[in-house]
């Protein structure tokens, strides 16, 4: 099966780099053919240059060197004329639409078909980024955006409004006029689907692709792009009407992508909900972790001699540190010989000497060690006895799964994806409350039997879910089910509108694994119709299927594991409101907690 | 970063009993520069705000609690807007200085080695034009491109640390390929003076090198009206409302620059002949009159006209360097030396300067009033 892996390098090449997640996955599933389609972060060159992937020198001459094609999403517009006269009247028709969309409320809708059309104009003639920072778009982004009905509640646009949001839609649309559509091999229509990895820009040309050639897509999203855009714009230099339009974009975008994806693959069941709310089809998602090669580690050695709480993540006040150091003070109180150290680096100038001062003015700065960067986050662990998590918000599991693997208990507040990484093998306390994180440190420092027992459920826990395997296993069993329900090579299909409707099974799933490399599969070279259009209404896909990759792969069942787990809840609900009522929980009530806590696992 | 524990203690100050009017308390400022609820939502999550708080406000989720407090609270954007970089004028100023000092010093060394056109001021334009595209380094316009999701899957070291700054869009107007093609064109051109030797007699020849100062002196001038005029279209960049308004806001700020830098242009010549007849008067009969009536009389009609020349032929290619044309400056420097002083006779190089002249000013008059001229 061709598959175009589609991401956005934020640094050139650092996706495909030792560890990435899209490298991980290319070396687990060898029997397809992936290409890479990276919007790469500066000016790359448009071409093609293999990059093995990581253990590719044993079995060089084995392994098909993936293509990979670049292309700049920031820096300099790439060169090209501005359309005609009358090609321009297409173009701002097209924009006009599109432009609408993001601006007037009511008239959402026409985001796709103006996003669309102007694909469709900008693969003809390449005019697309010309286009859009020539002055005739300019007035088409003025005039809709002065109109009566566009969305303008904090402040009318001025015209570096109007020149700043043209040059920002300009880049985000580049894909639209990437080299990278039509049939030929190399191009998107010619793959079996997309595999969209990280959603946002990287997932216009999946979605052009599936327009023009019928070709479905799956979108992986790590912590999700629109969220990220939201977080990351309160800080952005943009005046308030700029930032609600490029928002505007990204979150119709994010929904078109939602709407049109085949199946959708969060990494964890919080962004599932954010997912919902976008408008994803919960039938068509399947959540899947993220694994980690780090399920291989060994878990940590023995604990240090010194009861040592261990804390890590960049030093800025979303991570809370201080809550750490004030807990902190409280456990010192009741153990002397306790000690704290904090892994990051400050991400907010000034934050660490800021922490110090707390440490000072908290009494334990002897006890406090500021540890910085460590060679690994493997190190980290080792240091301490158990772990601390006081942030204020986690939205990507993965720094909580290292600590969970390398065998430590864990100790986080009970944000974002901590309840259902962590779950019933440690103990989650409510964020911004010194006295119930102090409580479930000292729980834990005091009891090596049930600190030990966590520890382990914990490991075993991480090392089930974030395993490498059965991400490459439920990505292997989502593209054999993709497209054994599409119909094979659409744009080849005889009449798509007027004949008979494509079967979906109408192939058998061994039909798109059989070895390209040595024979051909006639159809393929059969060169389709280039820009043939096809009703693109996907297949309504089957509710067995929904639920038959819950039970085939383990750890996309995530409903089974999160949402039906009521005892273990309650349980640690119970814990929860006794630690955050202040109340330390006495030494004799601990065992049979942490009893109930490892039972559940 | 407004949600403290100062912003906290505000909500149970408030002591009433909407639970959402606290979160509302707490949570004032990210709900008024949001831009739609899914904003505030993940504003309130990245706050540490979870179902819980949520089931406080009985509300089913986060998402739900989001859209009341975006109703209930009116949009209100920040009203200090970042103002431009302050010390504009010393900045200004400081660079008008630098420049003028850059091109006096060749020309007063060509002047020395004895030329006879004022062919010379043109050869120091691009000499003026290398510290423009050098330092042109635009403030405004798309700083960077902020939407790089998070990376699709590094280690977990990579949350121990600040994330990494995304790379930043050059601005339009930094385009340092140029700079050494103007260098080397500048260099070209200061060769190729001592060659045009013109010199019909001593005293046209003196009068010819304080003119020639007095012009090299005024590519100050001529920068700081280019630096001036940036800084009035950044300012109405930020005041108009439309692109027409925009235009018709920019229409009297050419004239206006161009005037100012040719009433320097005229006093510091002025000042030049007046120093040459303090120190060297007119050979031949005494006139009479007074030190200024000579120093005007000293130049002739056309010296003057060929004067007023050289600082159009000056300022304009400046501005068309300051204003993000460095290829289309550099082009008019080139063609304004080359029709000055490829012409053997004064009064051919006149028309040859004033077509070129009128061609620029043909060319920059739309190009500087368009709003992407002053990023």
């Amino acid at each position: 099966m061709r598959v175009a892996l589609l991401t956005e390098g934020v640094r050139p090449r650092s996706p495909r780099g030792a560890g990435g997640w899209c490298d991980r996955l290319v070396d687990g599933l060898r029997e397809h053919d992936f290409a890479w389609y990276v919007l790469a972060g500066t000016a790359g060159t448009a071409g093609t240059g293999g990059t093995s992937p990581t253990d590719a020198g044993a079995d060089a001459e084995d392994a098909a060197r993936p293509a990979v094609h670049e292309l700049a999403l920031w820096g300099r517009r790439p060169a090209g004329r501005a359309p005609g006269a009358l090609r321009g009247r297409q173009y701002a028709a097209a924009y006009d639409r599109l432009v609408r969309a993001l601006l007037r409320p009511g008239e959402r809708s026409g985001f796709g078909p103006g996003l669309y059309r102007l694909a469709e104009l900008a693969r003809a003639d390449g005019a697309l980024p010309a286009f859009l920072v020539s002055d005739r778009a300019r007035r088409v982004l003025e005039r809709v955006w002065r109109s009566p009905g566009a969305d303008t509640s904090a402040g009318q646009p001025l015209v570096c409004d109007v020149l700043v949001a043209a040059d920002l839609l300009e880049q985000c649309l580049r894909p639209l006029s990437a080299p990278w559509y039509g049939t030929a091999p190399g191009g998107l229509g010619a793959a079996d689907l997309c595999h969209v990895v990280g959603g946002g820009p990287a997932a216009l040309p999946a979605l052009v692709a599936k327009q023009l050639h019928g070709v479905p897509f799956v979108v992986t999203e790590h912590g999700l792009h629109l969220r990220e855009q939201y977080l990351g714009y309160r800080e952005a230099p943009y005046r308030w009407p700029v930032r609600a339009l490029l928002l505007a974009f990204f979150r119709a975008l994010t929904e078109e992508t939602y709407r049109q994806a085949a199946i959708l693959t969060p990494g964890s069941a919080h962004d599932q909900q954010w997912q919902r709310h976008c408008g994803a089809d919960p039938a068509r998602t399947r959540v899947v972790y993220e694994g980690t090669p780090a399920v291989e580690r060994p878990a940590a050695g023995p604990e240090p001699d010194a009861p040592t709480l261990v804390w890590a993540g960049a030093l800025e006040p979303g991570r809370d540190p201080e809550l750490a150091l004030h807990a902190f003070a409280r456990v010192r109180a009741e153990l002397p010989a306790a000690r704290l150290v904090l892994h990051g680096e400050e991400a907010v100038p000034g934050y660490r000497a800021h922490c110090a001062a707390v440490a000072e003015r908290l009494g334990v700065a002897d006890a406090v060690e500021f540890a910085g960067r460590p060679r690994s986050a493997a190190d980290a662990w080792a240091d301490g006895t158990v772990v601390v998590f006081s942030a204020l918000s986690q939205r990507r599991p993965r720094l909580l799964a290292d600590a969970m693997l390398s065998g430590r208990a864990v100790v986080s507040t009970d944000v974002g994806v901590a309840r259902e990484v962590v779950g019933p093998t440690g103990l989650l306390v409510p964020p911004r409350d010194p006295q119930a994180l102090a409580g479930a440190c000292l729980a834990l420092l005091r009891d090596d039997e049930r600190r030990a027992r966590l520890g382990l459920a914990g490991r075993l826990r991480a090392q089930e879910r974030f395993a490498v395997e059965p991400v490459t296993g439920a990505f292997r069993e989502i593209y054999l089910e993709l497209v054994s329900q599409w119909p094979a090579f659409p744009a080849a299909a005889p009449d798509a509108g007027a004949g008979p409707r494509p079967r979906p099974f109408a192939r058998p799933a061994e039909y798109w694994i059989t070895d390209r490399r040595h024979t051909e599969p006639p159809e393929a070279a059969a060169a389709p119709v280039p820009g043939d259009p096809v009703p693109s209404d996907p297949v309504p896909s089957d509710p067995v299927t929904a639920d038959g990759t819950g039970t085939g792969t383990g750890n996309a069942g995530s409903g089974s594991t999160d949402d039906g787990g009521t005892a273990d809840r309650a349980d640690g609900a119970g814990a929860l409101v006794a630690l955050s009522r202040g109340r330390l929980p006495a030494a004799g009530e601990a065992p049979d907690r942490a009893g109930s806590f490892a039972e559940a696992v | 970063m407004a949600a403290g524990g100062g912003a906290a203690a505000v909500g149970l100050a408030n002591g009433s009993g909407d639970p959402v009017r606290e979160v509302m308390a707490e949570h004032r400022v990210l709900c008024e520069r949001a831009v739609d609820p899914l904003e505030i939502a993940a504003g309130l999550a990245e706050a540490g705000l979870g179902p819980a708080a949520a089931a406080r406000c009985r509300h089913a989720d986060l998402f739900s609690l989001a859209e009341e407090l975006y109703a209930r609270v009116p949009r209100r954007p920040p009203s200090a807007e970042p103002a431009g970089p302050a010390g504009g004028g010393r900045a200004r100023r400081g660079a008008a200085l630098r420049t003028a000092g850059l091109a006096v010093l060749p020309c007063a060394a060509a002047a020395a080695l004895g030329a006879g056109r004022p062919v010379l001021l043109v050869a120091a334009v691009p000499l003026v034009l290398v510290p423009a595209a050098a330092g042109s380094t635009g403030a405004g316009g798309a700083a960077a491109a902020p939407w790089a999701g998070p990376g699709p899957g590094e280690g977990p070291e990579a949350e121990l640390g600040p994330v990494a700054p995304c790379a930043p869009t050059p601005p339009a107007g930094a385009r340092r390929w140029w700079d050494p093609a103007l260098r080397g064109a500048g260099l070209a051109a200061l060769l190729l003076v001592p060659l045009a030797v013109a010199a019909d007699g001593p005293e046209e020849r003196r009068v010819t090198a304080a003119l020639v100062l007095a012009a090299a002196l005024s590519t100050g001038s001529a920068e700081w009206a280019a630096r001036w005029y940036r800084h009035v279209g950044r300012g109405h960049l930020g005041a108009a409302a439309t692109l027409a308004e925009f235009r018709s806001r920019m229409r009297p700020v050419l004239p206006v620059a161009l005037a100012l830098h040719l009433a320097v242009l005229a006093v510091l010549s002025f000042a030049a002949l007046a120093v040459l007849t303090a120190l060297a008067p007119r050979p031949g009969p005494a006139h009479g009159g007074g030190l200024l009536h000579l120093a005007a009389e000293r130049a002739e009609p056309w010296q003057w006209a060929a004067q007023g020349l050289l600082g159009l032929l000056l300022v304009l290619p400046v501005l068309l360097a300051r204003c993000g044309r460095p290829g289309a400056a550099a082009l008019g420097a080139l063609a304004g030396a080359a029709g000055t002083a490829a012409p053997p006779a004064p009064s051919a190089g006149l028309l040859g300067g004033g077509a070129v002249a009128l061609a620029l000013l043909l060319y920059a008059w739309p190009v500087l009033g368009r709003p992407d001229a002053h990023r």
